[in-house]
């Protein structure tokens, strides 16, 4: 384990459930973002495995003097803050939430400089973790800008991470090599991939009660030195237009009186022939 | 335009990701331009492959191959950022895969250019340059303008794929060695547990998919046990991983394996975008499902409304039984 207290940052976005919209949510309007205020928040799950994996990290720790200081931030509206409460009651130290007017969605280059103007008013910081990408924009850039913004190593594709000897981390990640397991020294960025087993745990009603008395930090971009107009202009790419992807198929639906006889008549009308070939 | 592609061949896969490289450039001739002469790649391998066995099998003219201990993309960027900087090209193409992705983003960043992760295709509309990709996790397309050159991407997953022309004239190469260059003082061990080769997934000719509507690690076992019986490839969806059901190497979709088989037999997905990236290069998709709201009945080419249980169990006694016969 490690000989100092670490100073841990978990990076998270709050995004609308995806899973809810139906094909026809997906309206497009003069090419605008769609509209998707009005859908139920989840964390984006990427990101929710970066924070389950911190909570995990600090459980290897045996002593309570060693455990490190577990900071969240994320760069949204109010409604986020009921996630910022919930992290708070499952042992997260200090939440901040950056209140932000400008729409992020595709613009991970003012997010990563949020993230990284955050890291040096607050920090230092030993790690900085994040998922690898947002079920919105899809952009999978924020982590990869943060860490060059703050001239740090980054290890994407992360399954795991925990301490190592002498203040440092060990951190598991899939490549396209296959499995990597690497010792680093901090500070470090991580971009949390597909870690198994990472679902954010459920906090106990009395923790929920404990965590609802606590502050959460209210930062502007301007009070981390971000100027609105450099976040906007800054992003290098823009998005022009929005269009429906099309994955309709002919959808035969094979009929019959039960499960058993639609099965039969998929085997002989269309798979037996070519699997006997096969 | 300029333009050079960069390709991690120290992953197994490197083949197929530089051959989709180059069926990108073939299929985008008309935005990047016909400058073969600049028909030029920058390889970085390792001793898991021969430079010889790399540069046989890649499909261009000049190729620049630069020797690594293994992949590390502190240490790429850092020979990138040197060997480009006198006189960068206009476009860089990266791979798609993970290193692609990280690689693109980080070498703009550097550069001071632009970058788009996951690319379908490019279009020029007058002197704008414009990327387009799935975004929404997979809902929608969006088409992005480039704002700064050089114009940095790393493709989409599960592009087609220019085979190499075997016969093609002589390549020019060069060799850098860097592998005895400390990727950064950051790294104090590293070990790889390498994969042995392309997932199979990706090469299967039938494969089995299934969600999280099985409900169980027990029933993902035996469904895995049943697509072997059959002598398919067995998938799943992302749910199922998270929930320890399966093995990350079975994962199909936007972050996983993207398939291509004859048939993709899924049972008991809904069919959300993300899951539906890694299935959608499939010949014919069947489908069993007893939501019919279920996305993934609109998108397959035969559906059956029913207990995928019965249905699996039912196929799987007509196939044993016509081998027994």
């Amino acid at each position: 384990m490690g000989d100092k207290k670490m100073r841990v940052l978990i990076s998270f976005k709050v995004v609308p459930d995806l899973d809810l919209l139906r094909d026809k949510d997906w309206t497009i309007n003069n090419n605008l973002p769609v509209q998707t205020a009005y859908v139920k928040k989840v964390i984006n799950a990427y990101d929710e495995s970066a924070l389950e994996l911190a909570l995990k990290m600090v459980e290897r720790y045996k002593s309570d003097d060693q455990k490190p200081e577990l900071i969240a931030l994320t760069v949204g509206e109010t409604y986020a803050d009921i996630f910022l409460k919930k992290l708070l009651a499952l042992g997260f130290n200090k939440t901040y939430r950056v209140q932000n007017n400008l729409d992020l969605r595709f613009n991970p280059y003012a997010t990563a400089m949020i993230i990284s103007a955050f890291a040096k008013k607050y920090g230092p910081f030993d790690l900085i973790a994040m998922g690898m990408q947002s079920s919105d924009g899809d952009n999978a850039k924020t982590a990869l800008l943060t860490a060059e913004e703050l001239a740090w190593p980054c290890i994407t594709g992360v399954t795991g991470f925990e301490p190592a000897v002498a203040g440092l981390f060990a951190v598991s990640s899939i490549s396209d090599q296959g499995l990597v397991n690497q010792t680093v020294h901090p500070p470090c960025i991580l971009a949390v991939g597909n870690a198994p087993s990472s679902l954010l745990r459920v906090p106990t009603l009395r923790a929920i009660k404990t965590a609802a008395e606590k502050d959460i930090g209210l930062l502007s971009p301007e009070s981390l030195n971000c100027k609105p107009e450099t976040l906007a202009s800054g992003n290098d790419t823009e998005l022009r237009e929005l269009e429906a992807v099309n994955n309709t198929r002919d959808g035969i639906i094979i009929e019959g009186a039960t499960a058993e006889e639609k099965a039969r008549l998929l085997y002989e009308n269309h798979l037996k022939g070519w699997l006997n070939c096969r | 335009m300029k333009y050079k592609a960069i390709i991690n061949a120290c992953s197994p896969a490197y083949k197929a990701r530089s051959e989709e490289i180059a069926y990108f450039i073939k299929a985008n001739r008309s935005v990047i331009g016909n400058a073969y002469e600049a028909d030029e790649a920058v390889v970085f391998y390792n001793d898991e492959h021969t430079g010889a066995e790399i540069e046989s099998c890649l499909p261009f003219k000049t190729i620049s191959m630069v020797k690594i201990k293994h992949y590390q993309p502190e240490l790429i960027l850092n020979i990138l950022e040197e060997s480009e900087c006198d006189s960068p090209a206009e476009i860089y193409i990266f791979s798609g895969d993970l290193a692609g992705n990280e690689l693109a983003a980080r070498f703009a960043w550097r550069f001071n250019g632009s970058s788009l992760v996951a690319v379908e295709n490019i279009t020029k509309e007058e002197d704008l340059f414009i990327g387009r990709k799935k975004v929404y996790s997979g809902n929608l397309h969006g088409s992005f303008l480039f704002r700064k050159k050089p114009y940095c991407f790393s493709l989409a997953r599960g592009l087609k794929r220019l085979e190499t022309d075997m016969d093609a004239e002589k390549k020019y190469l060069t060799f850098h060695d860097y592998s005895s260059t400390a990727p950064g003082a950051y790294l104090d061990n590293y070990m790889e547990s390498p994969k042995e080769e392309e997932n199979k997934l990706e090469s299967a000719s039938f494969v089995i998919a299934t969600g999280r509507g099985t409900g169980s690690s027990k029933e993902i076992s035996r469904l895995q046990n049943i697509a072997r019986e059959l002598g398919a490839e067995f998938g799943v969806s992302r749910p199922v991983v998270m929930n320890a059901w399966a093995p990350l190497d079975r994962l199909i979709g936007a972050s996983g394996a993207v398939i291509g088989p004859e048939v993709c037999l899924a049972l008991a997905v809904s069919g959300s975008p993300p899951f539906y990236y890694g299935i959608e290069k499939s010949k014919i998709i069947i489908a069993v499902n007893r939501d019919e709201h279920a996305p993934i009945l609109k998108a397959a080419d035969i559906v059956i409304i029913d207990d995928y249980k019965i249905v699996i169990d039912t196929l799987f006694k007509l196939l044993r039984d016509e081998k027994g016969a």
